[in-house]
């Protein structure tokens, strides 16, 4: 591959990014272990510089996905190409991508700068550079000065950057890292998140990031795909995947699931979306109403969530910010009945129950792209 | 109070049980400075001529020689097909696997006496006479179960991706087994070597039906106190023996953390490292 304007500091970007040859290319991927498909036919494109999520439950086919793109794996069938190159039956160490492992993988005879400098010395970079390049591979990562240390000596946040630095170091075409902050507390997690989304800018590489963390996929990526058994469910940037699913499924990975049935149109509405009516109070023009029933109100501290049974079936959760005038607990009590409205541009149409077991082609051709109108009594 | 004295208890136990263990080798060591050459109580006088006796005794150093070589060939041999077997049963799924594991240990489980007279049969059926190489076949059945398993609960202990982790940092070949895998068996290796080489050293069962004329020096040892001679030079060659036995053994628990001087034992060595 073309080393231009590589040097210690880092990949030389502009000239990179604006490439239209993506990072990685899949298509008709399939990979099975037995009788289960654990990849069941998968076409991507990551293009150069994107911060790509794979997210999905355990099971999904995400972590197959990455060990395919690392080559740990080889698929059954499909092609892999990395900057353009077709890599599917190229061993790991011919691959110009780097692995952040999920129990971080580091070796724990070597010191950290050691650990860091490992892929500079498979590839012969002289002495004084690779020390160099190393720091400042730990620089990026803001680990100065521990270099000496062994990696039992570090913490478990620690071991996450130098995991990071040791990857990075040899500024790959693609960095895949594989549920890298599972490990962590919740706070350190946050703090990564943001970590892991500064460094990518600065260094510029492609990342493809795994999580089974909706919250994670959603703050970090540029792009998200979500996997359900081995496919990909939806693809998009997290506005898209969040505001429009377009399954069952989605809906329900992501963020809390309201799926509603409406003349035989199935939709979604996120809960936030949903306004909930005190009495005499005015729905925004262009909404939707229904009555429904309180069944629970849960105070959640900044947002106070009631879970409803509608008039028009189907159940239903909203969420309502605690404003300085919508105080929890102002809109009545449990068994008490409200109205309920929501602005049909808020309504997303989605596909049958789950893939597979789905629908019909034309079911499946709007899926949920657009909103929908549905019978129901209107203000106007 | 019931607690303080079930400690005191417990202690006392334990004490005991040690005395058991380790008083008739302490006395055996003292005998060796007697300076007369009946074993009777108060003894005579204290003397280190014993040791200059035995070392210069043809007989105990040619016995010594041939432990000697015998452990250190048994060893070797136990190194190359322990360290072998265990790579195999580690990294390949195969029909058999577990059969495989566990005939491989099965040799440290079976009575020497089985073993020895099994293995002389099968000399005399193959018409090989009994020599070194014998001896050393002896040794090695059990050798090679202590190097197998020191290495293979290494194997299970390092996480599988830190090998994959090189991989993907663009090693392969013995550029990856030289910097990665072996560092990190390296410890297991030694102390099973040195395990294997103790035990060797100090075996008496196996050795006597796969030994032929010669004498190792536990079996002369074992001949000298059937006759009833040179017994101030056999508490000599004790000493000497109990040297070169525990030194390898001490050093093999500190190398692998306490866990590998258990005879056969598949909970093996601890590594450092996350």
């Amino acid at each position: 591959m073309g080393m231009q304007n590589q040097g210690p500091a880092g990949r030389g970007t502009t000239a990179w990014r604006q490439d239209r040859v993506p990072a990685v290319r899949l298509a008709g991927l399939r990979k099975s272990f037995g009788q289960l498909a654990a990849v069941d036919g998968v076409d991507l494109e990551v293009p150069q510089g994107e911060f790509f999520t794979m997210l999905g439950p355990s099971g999904s086919g995400k972590t197959t996905m990455l060990r395919l793109i690392a080559g740990f794996e080889q698929p059954d069938s499909g092609v892999i190409e990395l900057a353009g190159a077709d890599v599917t039956r190229k061993p790991p160490y011919s691959r110009d991508v780097n692995t952040v492992f999920q129990d971080y993988a580091l070796f724990p005879h070597m010191s950290v700068l050691e650990n860091v400098e490992y892929g500079l010395r498979v590839r012969r970079v002289p002495r004084a550079e690779r020390r160099s390049r190393a720091n400042a591979a730990l620089e990026i990562v803001r680990l100065p000065g521990l270099g000496g240390r062994k990696p039992v000596q570090l913490s478990g946040g620690q071991r996450q950057r130098v995991a990071l630095a040791r990857a990075i170091v040899n500024e790959p075409e693609v960095l895949l890292l594989d549920e890298p902050l599972g490990a962590l507390d919740a706070k350190l997690r946050q703090e990564m998140q943001l970590e892991l989304k500064r460094i990518q800018r600065e260094v510029g590489i492609t990342f493809i990031y795994v999580t089974h963390d909706q919250e994670e996929a959603l703050t970090m990526s540029d792009r998200l795909a979500v996997f359900d058994r081995g496919q990909i469910e939806q693809l998009g940037t997290p506005v898209q995947v969040y505001e429009q699913p377009a399954t069952d499924f989605v809906a329900g990975f992501i963020g809390i699931s309201n799926v509603l049935e409406r003349g035989g149109r199935r939709f979604t509405i996120r809960p936030e979306k949903i306004c909930l009516l005190a009495d005499g109070e005015q729905p925004p023009t262009g909404s939707h109403i229904e009555q429904g029933r309180i069944d629970d109100v849960i105070y959640l501290g900044s947002a106070t969530r009631y879970q409803l049974t509608l008039s028009g079936g189907g159940q239903l959760t909203a969420v309502r910010q605690n404003t300085q005038d919508a105080v929890a607990g102002t809109l009545g009590a449990a068994g008490q009945t409200i109205g309920v409205a929501w602005r049909e541009d808020q309504a997303y149409e989605i596909a049958g129950r789950r893939r597979g077991a789905a629908a019909s082609a034309d079911d499946l051709a709007p899926a949920g792209q657009r909103p929908v109108r549905h019978e129901g009594r209107e203000r106007g | 109070m019931e607690g303080r004295l079930a400690r005191i208890g417990l202690r006392i136990w334990v004490g005991g049980v040690l005395l058991f263990l380790f008083v008739p080798i302490g006395i055996i060591c003292f005998y060796a400075f007697n300076s007369s050459n009946v074993q009777s109580w108060p003894i005579h006088g204290l003397s280190v001529k014993w040791f200059s006796v035995a070392w210069h005794d043809p007989q105990v150093r040619a016995a010594f020689l041939l432990s000697l070589r015998a452990a250190i060939f048994a060893t070797v041999v136990a190194l190359l097909l322990g360290s072998a077997a265990a790579f195999g049963v580690h990294r390949f799924r195969f029909f058999g696997r577990e059969a495989v594991s566990l005939l491989l240990v099965l040799p440290l489980s079976l009575p020497g006496i089985i073993t020895g007279i099994a293995l002389n049969s099968a000399f005399n059926f193959a018409g090989i006479g009994l020599s070194l190489l014998t001896i050393i076949i002896g040794h090695a059945t059990f050798c090679i179960v202590v190097v197998y398993n020191n290495v293979l609960a290494r194997l299970r202990r390092v996480s599988g991706s830190v090998n994959e982790a090189a991989a993907d940092l663009g090693a392969h070949g013995l550029f990856l087994f030289r910097t990665v895998t072996l560092p990190m068996l390296s410890t297991a290796v030694i102390s099973g070597a040195l395990l294997a080489f103790a035990l060797s050293f100090d075996e008496v069962i196996v050795t006597t039906f796969t030994a032929g004329a010669q004498n190792t020096l536990p079996l002369w040892v074992f001949g000298a106190i059937r006759l009833g001679q040179d017994l101030p030079e056999v508490n000599v060659v004790v000493v000497g023996v109990l040297l070169l036995t525990v030194v390898p053994v001490i050093a093999a628990a500190r190398l692998t953390g306490g866990g590998g001087i258990t005879r056969g034992s598949a909970a093996g060595p601890r590594i450092s490292g996350g």
